[in-house]
């Protein structure tokens, strides 16, 4: 077939646009990130200032980023496989480092010290880390739920969890506070004044804590934000996720068969973004990351 | 000044560093090495100029800013980074002139023909050629808007702003009347909210702002409009490390999603930056700087 001269000169014309992009490397993508790695990744947990992740085996790994804006995830010496790291709370300098909390199966938990991992007293089926601004003792929210479902508060200054009230069986922690789900989905928000967790309306299945906001999913995949005047969760019509997580990075998730989406705050909706992923997490400064079903570790770039 | 003066000032001095040198083991603000006019945080940069206008970014080894050769500046913004992707730096000359920060060279790059007074940089994510959200207002109002693929300044129709901010790819304005304006990127244009501020702060997914009280409020986005939140702010800043503000007698505080409130913080502060991960940075007094941290 014989083609029309304008119509090559379109093709000519968008072939050289494709390429003066192509040239300069720019696109918002999912890149890989290399691990020397035992086992395919099954968790990454970016905070401020670090990113860790675990492989099926248990093992833990910290990312090292290089200058360039390249890096990769380097084994670790843990005292016992983890099921579940937690990291957050700092920022980009040593000043003010993330604080790295671990569990095993066995529901210990460890923290990290100079010397690597150190396993604090306390039984935790869950974990969760966030910035602390309420007292001395406090520098990071660290919050878990121990095997009844019991609420448990780590104190920095007498080095042990403490019993707060109420029972959950998912928290959720960042600086919109502490958040918490119980087995039939009711939403608590912890006050910390009177140390009371006060139901909020409505039933969630997942929670995610942000900076200033709180996202939640329910049974049947739709995504609710709280109003901060009412202090209700809302419905954001339209938007169906099966994950979500928020953090300093924007709100991201998943929908059930692993597309990624991100919340755009200007129009109020999700847009797609290239790549399927199996689970996904936002940090505070240190990015959007997730891994795929092959056990690759994937994070968000835009140049 | 008689020698009571100064001995009332010295005591004045001494009970406000008692204000701001707090237990060790605090979440307090805690001198940086330097002495800044103003400064300007991301996720892994924070720089800053002087009152002579001499470029300066913090080093995190030594805890301190080093000078940049041969860079004078009088507005630097900064943003976008993860901790796998870098910080973009950009910054106005007096002559407003606008420059690049180059990691290679570890100098500003003069961008060609471009003159800008003011300049907001974020992370982007609307299309290739928009890897980070770099607007800029040119002397007389006009709002441009840096496109990476042909590395020049493209003016937004119709719109002329005093001020302009962005953060998680959204962009607010302000204009001479005060009015507020949103960047729709699906009509290209800036399209007014009802609402008069003369400051604005974008968040992660919230905007801030102050009127000429000094009124906070903070964007709803289901109703369209501003509500008031309880506080009263000099100066607001938002970002992925949390909304800060300074109130009356430079006091620092911080809001507390928890509580819907702000919280007053020990210290005090004329101006402050507001990083996403790179923490919360400000300036006091006789240039000052000061950062948030945790034991």
């Amino acid at each position: 077939m014989k083609q029309q001269p304008g119509k090559s000169a379109l093709v000519l014309l968008a072939a050289a646009l494709g390429v003066a992009c192509a040239q300069f490397g720019f696109a918002q993508t999912f890149k890989n990130v290399p691990a020397n790695n035992d086992a395919g990744i099954s968790q990454v947990s970016p905070g401020g200032s670090s990113v860790w992740a675990l492989d099926s085996l248990g093992n833990s790994y910290l990312y090292f980023p290089t200058p360039s804006g390249d890096g990769k995830f380097v084994l670790q010496s843990s005292p016992a496989p983890f099921v579940q790291i937690a990291v957050g709370g700092g920022n980009s300098f040593l000043s003010q480092p993330d604080a790295i909390w671990a569990l095993d199966a066995s529901h210990n938990v460890y923290t990290i010290t100079d010397s690597g991992f150190f396993q604090e007293t306390g039984s935790l089926v869950q974990i969760a880390v966030g910035p602390g601004y309420q007292d001395n003792c406090h520098p990071y929210e660290v919050w878990g739920i121990s095997p009844t479902s019991q609420v448990f508060r780590y104190d920095y200054c007498d080095q042990q969890f403490n019993q707060e009230s109420g029972t959950l069986a998912q928290i959720a922690v960042g600086g919109a506070g502490v958040w918490g789900l119980t087995s039939s989905g009711e939403i608590f928000k912890l006050d910390f004044v009177t140390h009371v967790l006060n139901q909020v309306p409505g039933k969630l299945t997942q929670i995610s804590v942000g900076p200033t906001e709180v996202w939640g999913i329910d049974k049947s995949h739709k995504v609710h934000q709280l109003n901060p005047l009412t202090q209700k969760f809302a419905l954001m019509t339209g938007i169906i996720l099966a994950q979500i997580s928020a953090g300093g990075n924007g709100v991201w998730g998943l929908t059930a068969s692993g597309d990624i989406d991100r919340f755009d705050p200007s129009l109020q909706e999700v847009f797609g973004v290239p790549g399927e992923l199996e689970t996904i997490s936002v940090g505070t400064g240190a990015g959007i990351w997730g891994t795929s079903s092959n056990g690759q570790i994937w994070a968000f770039s835009t140049p | 000044m008689s020698r009571k003066n100064v001995s009332w000032s010295v005591l004045l001095v001494l009970i406000g560093w008692a204000t701001l040198v707090i237990p060790a083991s605090a979440q307090h603000f805690e001198q940086v090495k330097g002495t800044l006019a103003s400064v300007s945080a991301g996720r892994n940069e924070v720089f800053g100029f002087d009152t002579h206008a001499a470029v300066w970014r913090f080093n995190p080894k030594t805890n301190a800013f080093d000078k940049i050769k041969n860079a004078l500046l009088d507005y630097i913004a900064v943003g976008g980074g993860t901790v796998s992707q870098l910080d973009e730096v950009w910054g106005t000359d007096p002559s407003l002139n606008v420059y690049r920060f180059n990691y290679t060279t570890k100098a500003f790059d003069q961008i060609p023909g471009a003159s800008l007074l003011q300049i907001t940089v974020g992370v982007g994510y609307e299309d290739q050629c928009h890897p980070y959200e770099v607007w800029g207002i040119a002397g007389g109002g006009q709002v441009f808007r840096y496109d990476y693929c042909s590395g020049k300044f493209n003016q937004s129709p119709g719109s002329l702003l005093r001020s302009i901010a962005t953060g998680g790819s959204d962009v607010w304005g302000i204009n001479s009347n005060s009015q507020v304006f949103h960047y729709s990127f699906a009509q290209e244009k800036f399209v007014q909210v009802p609402g008069t501020l003369t400051q604005i702060a974008v968040g992660v997914n919230d905007v801030w702002g102050a009127s000429s009280s000094g009124q906070v409020v903070r964007y709803d986005p289901a109703s369209g409009v501003f509500n008031e939140v309880t506080g009263n702010c000099a100066a607001i800043g938002a970002g992925g490390d949390g909304v800060w503000c300074i109130g009356g007698s430079d006091s620092i505080w911080f809001f507390y999603s928890s509580s819907e409130a702000f919280v007053q913080v020990p210290g005090a502060l004329l101006s402050i930056a507001v990083g996403s991960g790179a923490g919360v940075f400000g300036v006091y007094d006789s240039g000052q700087v000061f950062t948030f941290v945790r034991p």
